[in-house]
Order: structure tokens, then C-alpha cells, then sequence
């Protein structure tokens, strides 16, 4: 079982993703091999707040090559948390 | 705003400051809002970041700048209300800027002493008479004769203050060292030349003589070729000038820009009244201040003291520079020469204060016509024209030395009667 700090990565800092918090919902950076079950378990263990509904989506890595080598930059997975109405995380703490 | 003040010595005070809550929460909403346009953070557009991102990011900035806003707008006010007149810069003691809670800091700072002026009118100074003697216009003469003096070519026996063009070699054993031979050297029979041997040699010689004479340099010479060594120099005079002095008629007198000797003479006699009036009105004026800083003593903040010195060490230290002072007097690690100018300090840094003290007791002020007229001289005085030196006033932001210095003058006329 992974803790939720292996699941949660980072907070998504854009000006979309603050734009969503208004409506309840959260955007994270989190693990690409974790599921919505776990990310939902996740944000609930962390933050102390109820989940009603993950959406998720998976960003390939942009093909860069160095010469004749080409590579690619890592998969990341971007979680759309809902919380339940009322509920909020604080992202920003104050001065 | 509280403001309390307490006393630390006569000149220097504690000012505590408490600025309270809504006034700090006022500051702090006005930088984040200034900030809020600025700021540029990764993944938001300008000015479009959050206020919440805004305040995480920059929040001690925030703080740092709120205190020093908030010290800058109460430290001028609470010092006029407490009318102290600082003559330093705050040191401060600051407690952190925290939203919702009263800012509060200290601030020590040294106070111009209050004065309280008993008396200055009409000191009894020393007055004495002024007088430019012949003997003196003499010398003056003399000098200017001396300053205008041409060197012209002699076939004279050469004598001192001469001066002398020669060829030298430098041989040992008949072998020329071509690195001290020269052609053409040319030397001042006064202590001028590289060597005195050759200023006893060309003595009482005419050009087109020649000379020659033996010198032993030492084992640590720094020239290896002849260290240790005794060396013949054979010298040959090519030519020798003699100092001509012009004579005192009236075409020298023409080329000072006078009519004629007489015309020069008053007009040099003048200059020596001029100078000896200037340097006793000064004397007059010193002993005067002496006495009223006797008359009337009070303290003085130790910053401004320092003021003075650094100024008056720094004009030293200028004249050594300049080659006016002699280095050897001023040894500024020393400590006669810190007492020296310490006392200097001391007592121009009252002076200063008392003369401002009678100026704003006798209210004398300084018109912008005084002003004028001051500028018109200084224009006259360094013959460029009026617009040039009040460019050079309003550039330099100098104007207040003058001003001041006018209205010194002004104070000591009330002083002298």
C-alpha cells in the first residue's frame, strides 16, 4: 500500500487550476501508476476532507533528441479531486 | 500613533514607536496590491496571480518593505510632534511587521542640543589695526619679478640657479658605459641634478668647458654596471641659462595690466590690505565664537562631532594630497592627531550650532536677492558667467553652503555690531 505522499506529488500552480478551486475542485500532479481509488484515498488521508469524484489524465513526454538519440520526457498524471460541497484544502497559506 | 520619548543623555533619545494594527494592515494590503501587478510567477499571467499565491511567494519581502514604509512615514512625523530636531541618522530597533498586530520599533537618535542664549551681542573682540608696510609691498614686488623671470642663455661663469645643459660618458678604464652616458641632460645648479658631483663640476665653468670627475659608487648600488666601482664622468657644457629677472619700470607693470609702477605698486598694496583685512575679520571671528561658546556651553551629539572630524580629517588628508601639508604632521593613526582635530571638531560643530541658534533667535533670513548677489560674485570672482555657476550650484546641490555662508556673515555682523 502506498502513503499518500508517494501518491500526491505536488499541488498544479496555473492560473486554470486556482480558477477550479472556486468550484471545489483541486488539481494535483500525482503518481502516473496510481489509480482514482488510491488518489481519492489519498487526498481524503491528507487533507481531512471528503472526495466525491477523480478525474484523471495521463501526459506523455515530449520527444527530444540529441543528435541522432531520442528520448522522452517522463509520463505525468494530472488528478481533477471534487471534494464534497463545503469542504475546501488551503493550498496558499497565508503570511 | 503612540510615541514615547526617553532620554538617554541631553542629546541623544529613545523614540519608541507603536503603529497601530489597522494602520499596519493598511500598509501590507497596499504592497500586496502593488505587488499584485508586478509579479510574475510560472504557470499565471502578469498580473493575474492570485493574491494568496502573491502573499506565499514574496511574504517576507512583503513584510521587510511594510516595515520600512511604515518607519519611513511615522519617524519624520513623530519627530516633529515631539519637536526633536535629529542630527543623525535612527539607529533602529525593529520588532516584525504581523498582520492584524500593532508594529512597533525604537529609534535612538542624537538631538540638536537646545541652546538657551544668554550673551552674544557685542562680545568684546580684540580689534587690530591693519596696515600693508612698504617693506612688505617690497617683497611682494620682488616676488612677482621672480615669478616672471625668463631664462635666457649665458656665456657667464655658471652660478646657482642656473641652469645647465651638458654631455656626459660615464667611464671605467677607459671603456664608455653607454646605459649613464647621455647627450643633452639638463640639470638646475640647486640641488637638481642626479648626482651633486656634477653640479660641483660645472660650477664657475662657461660653455662649451668641459669637465670630469671621479665617484665611487657603493658595493649596494642599485645599478649593477657600476656598483662597487669607481667610475670617471667626462661632461662637456653645451650650454648654460641664467635666470634674468625683469626689471621694475613701467612696461612691467603694463604687462601686469597696470598703468605704470606707481599704478602697480598701490594696486599690490591693496591686495596685501585686502588679504591681512580678510584673515583679521576671520581671527575676529573665531575669538568671537570662542567667547560665546564659553558664554553659553551646552552638549553636543557625539554623531555630529564625528561629522565635523571626518570633514576636517578628509581636508587634511586633501592637503597632504595636494603636497600642502606635510605628510610627516599628519599621522592620522595617531593620537595627537586625532585630539588635534578632535577639539577642531568640537568646536566648529558649536559654533555651527550656535550660529544657527542666534540666526533663528534674531530671525535673520537669507533672500533669494542676498542669493543672487552671492552668485553674481562668485561669477565675478571666477570670471565665468552667472549662468554657468547657478548650473553648477542647482547640480551640485550646493546652494545651501552658500546660503549658509551668507547667513553666517549676516549672524556675525549682529555679533561684532
Amino acid at each position: 500500500m502506498k502513503e499518500f505522499y508517494q501518491i500526491i506529488q505536488k499541488p498544479v500552480v496555473t492560473e486554470k487550476a486556482t480558477e477550479r478551486s472556486s468550484i471545489g475542485q483541486y488539481v494535483f500532479w500525482v503518481d502516473p501508476k496510481s489509480n482514482k481509488k488510491q488518489i481519492k484515498e489519498a487526498v481524503e488521508e491528507a487533507f481531512s476532507v471528503k472526495v466525491t469524484s477523480v478525474n484523471t489524465n495521463r501526459l506523455f513526454g515530449k520527444i527530444k533528441r540529441m543528435g541522432r538519440h531520442a528520448g522522452r520526457r517522463a509520463l505525468r498524471k494530472k488528478a481533477y479531486v471534487t471534494l464534497k460541497e463545503g469542504d475546501s484544502i488551503k493550498i496558499f497559506e497565508g503570511v | 500613533m503612540k510615541v514615547e520619548v526617553s532620554e538617554i543623555t541631553p542629546v541623544r533619545k529613545k523614540v519608541a514607536i507603536e503603529i497601530p494594527s489597522e494602520k499596519v494592515d493598511e500598509a501590507i494590503n497596499m504592497t500586496v496590491d502593488a505587488l499584485l501587478a508586478e509579479a510574475e510567477v510560472e504557470g499565471f499571467r502578469k498580473g493575474h496571480v492570485p493574491r494568496e499565491v502573491v502573499v506565499q511567494r514574496y511574504g517576507k519581502k512583503i513584510l521587510d518593505q511594510v516595515a520600512s514604509t511604515l518607519i519611513e512615514e511615522s519617524y519624520p512625523a513623530a519627530m516633529q510632534e515631539q519637536k526633536l530636531v535629529p542630527t543623525s541618522k535612527p539607529e533602529l530597533d525593529t520588532t516584525e511587521v504581523k498582520e492584524g498586530e500593532a508594529f512597533t520599533y525604537s529609534a535612538f537618535v542624537d538631538v540638536a542640543p537646545n541652546i538657551s542664549l544668554k550673551e552674544y551681542r557685542g562680545v568684546k573682540v580684540e580689534k587690530k589695526e591693519i596696515t600693508a608696510t612698504d617693506e612688505e609691498v617690497k617683497d611682494s614686488l620682488r616676488k612677482l619679478q621672480e615669478g616672471a623671470g625668463q631664462f635666457v642663455e649665458t656665456t657667464d661663469a655658471i652660478t646657482e640657479n642656473d641652469m645647465v645643459t651638458i654631455d656626459f660618458e660615464c667611464t671605467i678604464g677607459g671603456e664608455t658605459i653607454p646605459g649613464n652616458s647621455a647627450k643633452g641632460y639638463e640639470f638646475k645648479v640647486e640641488g637638481g641634478a642626479r648626482f651633486p658631483e656634477f653640479e660641483d663640476a660645472v660650477m664657475g665653468k662657461k660653455t662649451g668647458d668641459s669637465a670630469s670627475f671621479k665617484k665611487s659608487f657603493p658595493e649596494h648600488y642599485h645599478d649593477k654596471a657600476v656598483s662597487g666601482k669607481e667610475v670617471e664622468f667626462n661632461l662637456k657644457i653645451v650650454s648654460a641659462k641664467a635666470k634674468v629677472d625683469p626689471e621694475l619700470n613701467d612696461e612691467f607693470a603694463r604687462d601686469l595690466g597696470c598703468e605704470n609702477v606707481a599704478d602697480l605698486k598701490s594696486q599690490v598694496k591693496k591686495q596685501i590690505y585686502y588679504g591681512k583685512e580678510r584673515a583679521e575679520k576671520d581671527r575676529q571671528k573665531s575669538e568671537a565664537i570662542t567667547k560665546i561658546i564659553k558664554e553659553n556651553p551646552f552638549d553636543i551629539p557625539e554623531s555630529m562631532v564625528d561629522k565635523y572630524y571626518k570633514q576636517i580629517a578628509s581636508s587634511v588628508l586633501e592637503g597632504v594630497r595636494r603636497g600642502v601639508a606635510n605628510p610627516r604632521d599628519v599621522n592620522v593613526s595617531s593620537d595627537e592627531f586625532k585630539t588635534r582635530y578632535f577639539d577642531m571638531a568640537i568646536n566648529q560643530a558649536k559654533g555651527d550650532l550656535i550660529l544657527g541658534a542666534i540666526a533663528k533667535k534674531e530671525n535673520v533670513k537669507v533672500t533669494e536677492h542676498e542669493l543672487k548677489q552671492a552668485v553674481e560674485g562668485l561669477a565675478a570672482s571666477r570670471g565665468e558667467s552667472v549662468e554657468n555657476i547657478q548650473e553648477m550650484l542647482d547640480k551640485e546641490g550646493v546652494a545651501d553652503v552658500l546660503r549658509e555662508g551668507i547667513m553666517k556673515e549676516k549672524v556675525f555682523d549682529i555679533i561684532l555690531g
